[in-house]
């Protein structure tokens, strides 16, 4: 058989072509032994997993009411299913309260040694994993981990440890959480703020703190603000009432809105008004909610001239505002119009 | 030079283009296979990491209106909202819109959710034709039934969108069966990263399968070759295709039948154009145009997990008339955005998902057909041997099985 270079061109291309195809047929077979290796696996996996769980589950479930010993489950446990024991564990354990929570902390506390030891080898995945473990598991003895793993280098692993740290046990340790807040600037602010609110009522003058503080950016203080927000911290109002007076990013101020609605009081109107004309809507339509929670009835003209807005979302506060002062009357006769200033009314009615 | 001898030269000089045109859509195809793979892989290990009910525990849920649009669906409508209204989110609405409908689908809604007249404001003015009456249901105070005038199904969805009173909004065809977790594991693109924009689930095949009270209980393959054929092409299609586009962060489409958007931002983007028949794949191109000329940072993402279910044509005639509509969308929509082609302003998107969507999905089947052509005169002419053809219809052949299969292999991976 003649070599390639001996070949003229078109026999060069038919080679190449039948060997490609025989690569080609060789990667399939390949592939297709991957996919049912794969099958396989994962059946096999998921057949084990159902079996650990037959035997765990019924003696967790016992030992929960007192029924049976902790001793009775580790003897349960083989010596190669420790990772597989705390897995099932940590789903177990989002379902529980109070001190059923400490009985399963109590019994994954022999297996999670290892895992102190060694969460920071592998992916950032199984990094975030065992900090995860340990953060639900077993936090006592393990706040070193959760605050080096503060500055792990993905971002996962760090959020996962700001997670376990923020909790109202242990309220001093979210000052850490805070000074890197701008390191999760990709999660959603709702995900952040509830995370810093998780920590309780115990963080609130920390939060405070960082909101007044022009030295952090408006991202960050807004997710400080949100936070004290869902803490419904009274002392929060003049600390955002401040903020208004003295900064235009729309997400900022619409943050501090929120807290001075939630929490304010009459003497807090004033900062509000000049946001009625704020170019964002949100900020208008944040601030005519704010006024409606501290306002009063000299506020009557001010909703009504609000209802003209063009934004709809404004419009529909602004109506909503008038309801809240009663002006029932006035919105009857607004309803009546064709427009759609009378549909806002109408629906505002209707609510 | 002889009138034939230039007729060959043109012949193959296609035949070498119809040859570049394989190697590229190929290495196009095996390079988002790879980017899947690992975007996979990584996938599957983020979701045992961060569980997204805690995600929702911490940042409650965001609230999602789904718009459900209809045009003469009186028989399955009832069950298909009764499955919607039975998927596990804390805070959802459910806007069905009864596109100018001429049989009773508005008479079986009325009656099957006591729905009455309400008044309810729209929150964006997205033209559309007139909307008739809006409507909740007395029983699920989440169902509401926007009754218009027909327009058409990216229309309806503008009404919808009009309606819209929350963050996210999330467009269905009416007969999507949406599996009961899809929104909980869609939204997780939006808490994880805040710049997301949209976000796409994947799309499977319910031919086959059992349905009871509509979730699917069982999953089985269809009778039909056909429709076994689409189940493999979707697969392809979602996992290798999509998930690896969205690893080289362009992807250019986000599914009708299944996808949610930020809703200010459809909304400032101008919502769906109705003048054309491939609405969703405009709209995610377009969204990517307004958000990158207005500076948004932003994400459009396909997520794998979340899963709507739907109903594959199984008769050649029906399949042909949704292929022509899905490709005349397609043309539509990159040649209405031809100023994004190869247009660095547009990152990725412009320079390597545009140019592929353009070149070789759009171009495809012309080259791929007058290829067929080209390829058969040659060989009638003897300017190429038997042995020759069918050793690059072997390599195309085992080329397109081989991706196939790894997409089964990717389907393993995703779990």
């Amino acid at each position: 058989m003649p070599s390639l270079l001996q070949m003229n061109w078109d026999d060069r291309i038919f080679a190449v072509l039948v060997a490609t195809a025989a690569a080609l047929l060789v990667m399939a077979v390949g592939l297709t032994l991957l996919a049912l290796f794969l099958r396989w696996r994962n059946d096999r996996v998921a057949g084990i997993w159902a079996a650990l769980e037959a035997r765990w589950e019924p003696i967790l479930l016992d030992v929960l009411v007192e029924e049976r010993p902790p001793e009775e489950l580790q003897a349960a446990v083989g010596p190669g299913d420790s990772l597989r024991f705390l897995a099932f564990l940590l789903r177990f354990v989002r379902r529980l309260t109070g001190s059923e929570v400490d009985v399963v902390r109590d019994l994954a506390r022999p297996h999670l040694d290892w895992l102190a030891r060694e969460w920071d080898r592998g992916s950032a995945e199984r990094r975030a994993r065992a900090v995860q473990t340990l953060g639900m598991l077993g936090f006592d003895g393990n706040e070193l981990v959760f605050l080096a793993a503060l500055d792990d280098p993905s971002p996962l692993v760090s959020i996962v440890a700001a997670q376990a740290l923020a909790e109202p046990d242990h309220p001093h340790h979210v000052v850490e959480v805070l000074q890197r807040l701008d390191r999760y600037q990709d999660w959603h602010p709702a995900f952040l703020s509830g995370m810093l609110a998780d920590a309780g009522s115990g963080v609130t003058p920390l939060l405070r703190d960082y909101l007044a503080d022009e030295e952090h950016d408006a991202w960050s203080r807004a997710v400080a603000a949100k936070a004290l927000e869902q803490l419904r911290d009274p002392e929060a109002a003049d600390v955002a009432a401040a903020v208004l007076g003295t900064n235009a990013d729309p997400d900022l101020l619409v943050a501090c809105l929120r807290i001075v609605g939630a929490v304010g009081e009459r003497r807090h109107r004033a900062v509000l008004l000049p946001l009625l004309d704020f170019p964002h809507f949100p900020v208008r339509s944040h601030a005519l909610k704010a006024l409606r929670a501290v306002g009063d009835d000299a506020d009557e003209s001010v909703f009504l001239r609000a209802l003209d807005d063009p934004s709809p979302w404004v419009a529909l506060e602004a109506a909503r505002g008038l309801r809240a002062l009663g002006a029932g009357e006035i919105l009857e006769d607004l309803a009546l119009g064709g427009d759609e200033r009378a549909l806002t009314v109408r629906q505002v009615i209707a609510e | 030079m002889s009138g034939a001898g230039l007729a060959w030269i043109v012949v193959e000089g296609f035949n070498i283009l119809v040859l570049f045109y394989f190697v590229s859509l190929n290495a196009v195809y095996l390079v988002t296979s790879a980017y899947a793979f690992v975007a996979l892989r990584r996938y599957a290990r983020r979701l045992k990491t961060v569980e997204v009910e805690d995600l929702i525990k911490t940042a409650g849920a965001v609230p999602i209106t789904l718009v459900a649009p209809a045009f003469n669906e009186a028989v399955s409508c009832v069950e298909a909202i009764r499955a919607l209204l039975t998927l596990r989110y804390p805070e959802y609405e459910i806007f069905f819109v009864n596109d100018g409908s001429t049989d009773d689908t508005l008479a079986r809604m009325v009656e099957a959710f006591e729905m009455v007249p309400t008044p309810l404001a729209p929150t964006a003015r997205l033209r559309t034709a007139p909307v008739r009456q809006v409507l909740r249901s007395r029983i699920h105070p989440n169902l509401w039934l926007i009754d218009k005038e027909n327009g058409g199904k990216a229309d309806a969805q503008n009404a919808g969108l009009n309606y819209c009173r929350t963050p996210l909004y999330g467009g269905l065809d009416a007969d999507s069966l949406l599996e009961p977790e899809a929104l909980t594991r869609v939204v997780r693109a939006f808490l994880e990263d805040a710049r997301t924009v949209a976000a796409g689930g994947i799309i499977r095949v319910v031919n086959g399968c059992t349905v009871q009270s509509g979730q699917v209980t069982d999953v089985r393959l269809p009778h039909s070759l056909l429709a076994r054929f689409q189940v493999l092409e979707y697969l392809r299609a979602f996992l290798s295709g999509r998930m690896g586009w969205d690893a080289l962060d362009a992807p250019l489409i986000i599914s009708g039948a299944f996808g949610v958007f930020r809703r200010s931002v459809a909304v400032e983007a101008g919502g769906y154009d109705s003048t054309t028949v491939g609405e969703d794949m405009e709209l995610t191109i377009r969204i990517h145009k307004h958000c990158r000329k207005a500076g948004i940072p932003y994400g459009v993402r396909f997520v794998p997990d979340p899963v709507s279910w739907t109903e594959v044509p199984e008769s050649l005639q029906i399949l042909g008339r949704q292929r022509d509509r899905w490709q005349r969308g397609l043309i539509e929509s990159l040649w209405r955005h031809r100023d994004m082609l190869l247009n660095p302003r547009y990152g990725r998107v412009g320079l390597v998902a545009f140019p592929y969507f353009f070149f070789l999905e759009m171009l495809g089947p012309i080259i791929e057909g007058m290829g067929y052509l080209a390829f058969g005169t040659t060989v009638l002419a003897g300017r190429a041997t038997f042995a020759y053809v069918a050793a690059f219809f072997a390599v195309a052949v085992v080329l397109g099985v081989a991706l196939s299969i790894a997409s089964v292999v990717l389907e393993e991976l995703s779990f």
